[in-house]
């Protein structure tokens, strides 16, 4: 007998971390298009714990004795999660558990980072607007419903740009009750879609001159006293943003037909080479890796899409057909996540738009086909060949990537915020349930404790 | 015979008011009421009912009451015949009379602002724009002998104070006499509190923080004065006497003064001495909040949800020490934005009288009811109840009283919750809410208890005149 | 449960069957593990096919290869029956299949919309899925005659299994009638349901008297022809039937009314409270698309298979006994799930609480059975048809992916990793 979850049969004797080959910082090659290295601060190595101020914690809570998944895709066998306050102060095997802290025994548990969602809408977000915090309602039953489902927090999007760079957006978080707390990171992300047309284009590379010039300005008066730093030119705030590494730039493409209707398909190529080939060039432009949003045929040209260091958005079920003819270079593949990340683009997973199963929650949905069941479409990525241990990584450490938040979300590490799901099994195995949530290191759900899943014993 | 009688009465002060012009109906009393067998819920805490009890009513106010209380000669004897005499009904947030009502062939005065408000846009929360008017008075917008006061009346409100109604600072309360027959005698008091609506929108969480910023500047200028001015401003001018609460009007129903005449212009009043010499100019609104903050007045805030509050201590965060007298009005309950209950260690913090809708309510996904009133209770609040301006939804509070009742709450809580505590709230009690030695004899007879289904409401009285049937609908 | 489908005829008059076997070559498949869903699992099995049928299943160990058998090794792959799906709209490259001028359409049949060979039921082989009903939609009260189809055949009539297999009733909401006829509400659907059953009984009953030398030869009836043949128990209803209310009367027309062989699919919302209803008139119940039900009351998720399987409280405050072990099916409703996600369906079925070896059973044999072609289907057994899909692992985690899906002992799929359909 194949044994079904092997992870979880290994003899954990030994307690020491399984590192992946690919682990997290070895990953995403970033070339950028002068060959210079980056200058901008690249957001996806974690900063060293180095020496710093002992935060001043108000209470402790060590998380014992469960299987630890990082979020990169390293497990540690039976360790600990130690949060004080809204965040975590470390993991591993030899941590200092404070005087006083709440012990939560996690033996026989998965711990993992709390689930971060590309693309959703609700959980208390206004539907549109300039701020987020207008209309959000942190007693949106929705929140706790997406908690049961292991999101702890997702990409809120008002609006977006179309040929060049443009609108809002914030990493909400799914902390009940607190307003402050809902509101993570503001405008990470601004979008545009291709393809441009040659008129575009120019407009585009004429904003992407301005901007460098308006750099090297900067760049010149650098050092100097008493100069007054020249104002940006018109419309290129955003473009500068992404340039500096401030902001993650999002292209979608043309939409395809089809979808999870039993495919069906049209003869449209959807976000198909020609259109990726355009976004890399726009890559190139910016001299930043770029997130492709759900790409019909990244699967064609991996390689090409890991030299600019962008990262995918992949919606695994989501079905185009190819143009009759032409298979090896249209329609959608279920093993694009593998593919690309075989070659080390960071991909996240998201559950189709549209119709029945969009990316929502509720009770109205199909279970398995939308967010109340998030997991299913990274394991849709593990059935195209994504490893398991990394398909983790999908609603982890790369979709916080790919929401520009990696630095508060997404990874159970020292500083991070304290995201943290306790669940029953292997996270990603459709038996397994969310028993406890953290976000911002309170207690925010508790399967026995909500109606939804609470008679679900096993 | 008692009937007739009774209209006689009534229209003979009419005539009198008419004729008087100013001078409220109650000038001109008659022979002293007494009500006798009657059993006499005071409202008053910890005293229960009295049973077949007499209560003397002289020139609209109680003047005795109790199980032994002896009839004046010369009294008029009502017989109770059993039934149970309680305090009139406190409505203190009603907008009764201050919207133009949909029949008729006029046009809406306000008809463009209505209109941005409906169609307006704005954030995800409200949809109004803001306003900072706290000094805006709507008495003068109100007038007298509306229908919906006669009907009030008749359902028992013998208390009512209307309310603008804006996000922001919409502007200050009026306390009416829904009795009034005149313009003049309709506005008791048109400063009844100020009205606080926050939202849950960054926009007028905006307009909060500003204006309470503002109003902080003006208290601490007021404490201390800046040295260049040999002193600006006196006390004693301000528009509302003395520190301490709303005054209980010293005499009867008479309002202090009749309110204003010329009032034209939607500036509120301003301090008399205000004009005399060119200081800095002062913005009555925010004169208002600082009123408001040194307790002089009252405010009643609008936080029907959780969400509601943590908007609102969101806009507020950064102001320190602000405090005022506070009470809590969550009219607009939404299960799925936080119900109270679930927020009671918070709404407990404000130190303030929460007045919510008297209804049980639903956990979403649910069928399962909250009595969020109880449980309110229970967590130690003191709460009471918003009441509808609907007269024909006001009959049915009774049986939404019951309910809660049924479902745990105690009945006196629940009674007192439309009397006493909204009384409180608004700074009437020493006048109304209770049945004691000396309050207004605004009295509601009904044939049994009046948490039974089966009673009637049989007679009301307001300022010890029976108020006629409502005999229309 | 015991299962009610009349006295099943001596022989059929109105049902048509595909050919009984089709040539195919012998192949020895070896998986990991072999669930035959009749018997126990085998580690590291083998099955022999040939000519559409399974010649041998065992143990490799002890199972001889005989010479002419080309071996097909599928290494760790588990080897399941193929999947049934008895409630899906896929086996036309149309999707045209809602024809609802009238309320009731008993002359209505999918048999000439079926094509082999598109991208619907290449996607079902993806997913391990070898049979399909393929059934009108839910348009109106009798949508039509719904077709037993294999997914692949190089013609559809050598995919064919049955037709009709079954016919295609529905109640609920969907065939409400748009405009001001008879059937805006459910009072005229159900009177416009019964009307043509009586129909359809008088004519069969004509049928039976003349058979009986009892009368004259009926006029042949080509609209009411296929409904005799329900009445001769040659195949049964399928109810698309899904609401507490909407299933009771499902259960007592069809059942008690009419004494028709009766299978519930489509059983998505709170019907589940009938279990036991549906248990005494030997009623089995497939569910999906949707595989839960959040209470109104007290805002739990259900699980809806483990409900009608297991019974319980379901809300009342006696428990009801469920349907056990044989009564439960799962289905897609396809394309609304699509097709090639047929084992999602059930792996959150099994979420909910429904046991796993439940699942494959609902996958396989019980449908096959609710149908009566479980002599031909639904389990690895010697002369059954050589119907095969081989997951990478569990089969009902979506994570294992179909590496190999055989049909009438032809591979019909084969992955190719770099890019596999699904």
């Amino acid at each position: 007998m194949k044994p079904m979850h092997p992870l979880l049969t290994v003899a954990a004797a030994g307690l020491a971390a399984l590192l992946l080959a690919d682990s997290a910082t070895s990953q995403r090659p970033r070339r950028r298009p002068d060959g210079a290295p980056p200058g901008a601060p690249t957001p996806e190595a974690p900063p060293p714990a180095e020496a710093k101020p002992e935060p001043k914690v108000e209470s402790w809570t060590a998380i014992q004795g469960g299987d630890v998944y990082l979020g990169d895709g390293t497990i540690l066998r039976r360790a600990t999660v130690l949060i004080g306050d809204d965040k975590i102060r470390g993991v591993g095997h030899d941590l200092q558990i404070p005087e006083g802290a709440h012990i939560v025994d996690a033996t026989g548990k998965v711990v993992s980072p709390g689930f971060c969602i590309v693309h959703a809408s609700g959980f208390g977000a206004p539907r549109s607007g300039n701020d987020v915090r207008d209309g959000l309602n942190p007693f949106d039953p929705q929140i706790k419903m997406g908690l049961a489902a292991g999101i702890t927090s997702f990409l809120w999007t008002s609006s977006g740009g179309s040929d060049k760079p443009g609108g809002k957006s914030c990493v909400v978080k799914l902390a009940f009750g607190d307003l402050e707390g809902m509101v993570g990171p503001e405008d990470t992300v601004v979008s545009m879609r291709v393809p441009l047309n040659v008129q575009q284009m120019r407009a585009f590379r004429e904003l992407v001159r301005q901007a460098r010039e308006h750099q090297q300005k900067l760049r010149e008066l650098e050092g100097k006293e008493g100069t007054k730093p020249p104002k940006a030119p018109n419309g290129t705030e955003e473009l500068l943003a992404i340039m500096d590494g401030r902001k993650t730039l999002w292209i979608s493409g043309q939409p395809s037909f089809g979808g999870r209707f039993g495919g069906g398909g049209g003869p449209s190529e959807g976000f198909g080479v020609d259109q990726i080939r355009q976004a890399m060039e726009i890559a190139e432009l910016v001299g930043q890796g770029v997130v492709l949003d759900v790409p019909v045929a990244a699967w064609v040209i991996p390689d090409e899409i890991a030299a600019t260091g962008s990262m995918v958005i992949d919606d695994p079920r989501s079905r185009t057909e190819p143009i009759p003819g032409r298979e090896a270079t249209t329609g959608s593949n279920i093993a694009q996540a593998a593919i690309l990340a075989e070659v080390g683009v960071p991909v996240a997973v998201t559950t189709g738009g549209g119709g029945f199963g969009g990316p929502s929650i509720g009770t109205g949905g199909i279970l398995g086909q939308d967010l109340n069941t998030p997991t299913v479409d990274a394991c849709y990525a593990v059935r195209g060949g994504l490893p398991n241990r990394r398909a983790i990584r999908t609603l982890a450490l790369d979709a916080a990537r790919i929401m520009g938040a990696e630095a508060r979300i997404g990874s159970l590490q020292e500083g991070r915020d304290a995201d943290v799901l306790i669940l029953d099994g292997d996270p990603l195995h459709y038996k397994t349930f969310v028993e406890i949530a953290f976000v911002n290191g309170k207690l925010v759900y508790e399967k026995d404790r909500e109606p939804f899943y609470r008679h679900v014993q096993r | 015979m008692n009937r007739t009688s009774e209209r006689l009465a009534l229209r003979t002060s009419l005539l009198g008011a008419v004729l008087l012009l100013a001078t409220p109906a109650a000038q001109a009393q008659d022979a002293p009421l007494a009500l006798v067998n009657a059993r006499i819920l005071t409202m008053v805490p910890e005293q229960g009912a009295i049973e077949r009890g007499t209560i003397v009513v002289r020139d609209g106010r109680i003047e005795a009451l109790g199980a032994d209380v002896r009839v004046p000669p010369g009294a008029e004897v009502v017989d109770v015949a059993g039934g149970t005499v309680m305090p009139g009904l406190v409505h203190v947030w009603s907008k009764a009379g201050t919207q133009v009502e949909q029949s008729g062939p006029e046009l809406p005065a306000d008809l463009p602002e209505r209109f941005r408000r409906r169609f307006g846009g704005g954030g995800g929360g409200g949809g109004a724009r803001p306003v900072a008017q706290a000094a805006k008075q709507i008495a003068p917008s109100i007038y007298a002998r509306q229908d919906v006061f006669r009907d009030l009346l008749a359902k028992g409100v013998t208390t009512l104070i209307v309310r603008p109604d804006a996000p922001g600072f919409p502007g200050l309360a009026a306390r009416l006499d829904p009795g009034a027959t005149t313009d003049a005698g309709l506005t008791l008091d048109a400063e009844a509190y100020v009205v606080v609506q926050p939202d849950t929108n960054t926009a007028v969480g905006k307009v909060l923080k500003e204006n309470f910023e503002k109003a902080q500047k003006v208290v601490a200028e007021r404490k201390a004065p800046p040295p260049a001015e040999p002193k600006p401003e006196e006390k004693p001018a301000e528009p509302k006497e003395g520190g301490e609460q709303p005054k209980p009007p010293a005499e009867g129903e008479q309002p202090k003064e009749t309110p204003k005449e010329g009032e034209q212009q939607p500036e509120p009043p301003k301090p008399a001495e205000a004009r005399q010499q060119p200081a800095p100019k002062k913005d009555p609104n925010v004169e208002v909040l600082a009123d408001l903050l040194e307790g002089k007045r009252r405010a009643f805030v609008e936080l029907s949800s959780g969400t509601d509050l943590l908007h609102y201590r969101y806009a507020l965060k950064d102001l320190k020490d602000l405090s005022f007298p506070m009470t809590v009005i969550a009219d607009a309950a939404d299960p799925s934005s936080g119900r109270l209950d679930e927020i009671a260690d918070q709404l407990r913090a404000l130190n303030a009288i929460v007045l919510l809708e008297p209804s049980l309510q639903t956990v979403p996904f649910t069928q399962t009811l909250v009595n969020v009133p109880q449980r309110l209770h229970a967590a130690g609040l003191e709460i009471g109840f918003v009441l509808d301006d609907s007269p024909r939804q006001l009959g049915d509070l009774w049986f939404e009283l019951m309910e809660l009742v049924r479902c745990g709450l105690p009945a006196d809580v629940a009674l007192a919750a439309c009397t006493r505590v909204p009384a409180k709230a608004a700074g009437l009690d020493a006048e109304v809410g209770t049945l004691a030695t000396g309050k207004r004899a605004d009295l509601l007879v009904f044939s049994g208890d009046p948490l039974d289904p089966t009673s009637r409401l049989v007679t009301v009285y307001c300022a010890g005149r029976a108020v006629p049937k409502d005999t229309t609908r | 449960m015991t299962m009610f489908r009349g006295t099943p005829p001596s022989e059929y008059q109105v049902a048509i069957f595909g050919p009984d076997h089709v040539d195919s070559p012998g192949y020895a498949f070896r998986a990991a593990r072999v669930l035959p869903v009749e018997g126990e699992p085998i580690e590291n099995g083998v099955v022999l096919t040939r000519d559409g049928r399974i010649v041998a299943v065992g143990p490799a160990a002890s199972t001889a290869i005989p010479a002419g058998f080309e071996p097909v090794d599928l290494g760790d792959a588990w080897c399941v029956p193929g999947l049934i799906d008895l409630h899906c709209h896929i086996a036309s490259a149309s999707s045209d299949i809602n024809d609802s001028v009238f309320q009731a359409n008993p002359e209505m049949r999918t048999l000439d919309l079926v094509t082999m060979d598109h991208e619907k039921l290449r996607n079902a082989l993806a997913g391990g899925v070898t049979t399909v009903m393929y059934i009108p939609g839910s348009g109106a009260n009798v949508g039509g005659f719904g077709t037993l189809t294999k997914t692949w055949g190089r013609n559809p009539g050598e995919a064919l299994i049955r037709f009709p297999g079954c016919v295609k009733i529905a109640q609920g909401n969907n065939p409400t009638r748009r405009s001001g006829d008879l059937g805006a509400t459910h009072l005229g659907m159900n009177e416009n349901l019964r009307r043509a059953l009586q129909r359809g009984r008088r004519y069969h009953e004509e049928w039976v008297r003349f058979e009986r030398g009892e009368g004259p030869r009926p006029e042949h009836r080509p609209d009411l022809e296929y409904l005799r043949g329900l009445f001769r128990y040659e195949y049964p209803v399928c109810a698309h039937s899904q609401y507490f209310q909407v299933s009771g009367v499902t259960l007592r027309m069809l059942r008690d009314e009419f004494d028709l062989w009766l299978v519930i699919v489509h059983g998505t919302f709170d019907a589940f409270r009938l279990a036991e209803e549906a248990l005494e008139r030997g009623v089995p119940v497939c569910t999906g698309p949707r595989e839960y039900w959040v209470d109104p009351g007290d805002g739990r998720f259900w699980g809806i298979a483990e409900s009608w399987y297991a019974g319980g409280l379901l809300g009342w405050d006696t428990p009801v006994r469920g349907l056990g072990v044989d009564g439960i099916g799962i289905n897609t409703d396809s394309p609304v799930v699509a097709q090639e996600q047929l084992t999602l369906q059930a792996a959150m079925a099994v979420r909910l609480g429904l046991p796993d070896g439940v699942a494959l059973r609902a996958l396989t044999i019980n449908p096959a059975r609710f149908v009566a072609v479980e002599h031909r289907i639904g389990s690895l057994e010697i002369g059954k048809d050589a119907d095969l899909a081989f997951f990478s692992g569990d089969p009902l985690d979506p994570r294992s992916h179909v590496a190999m899906t055989v049909v009438n002992g032809h591979i019909a799929y084969r992955r190719d990793p770099r890019r596999p359909r699904f």
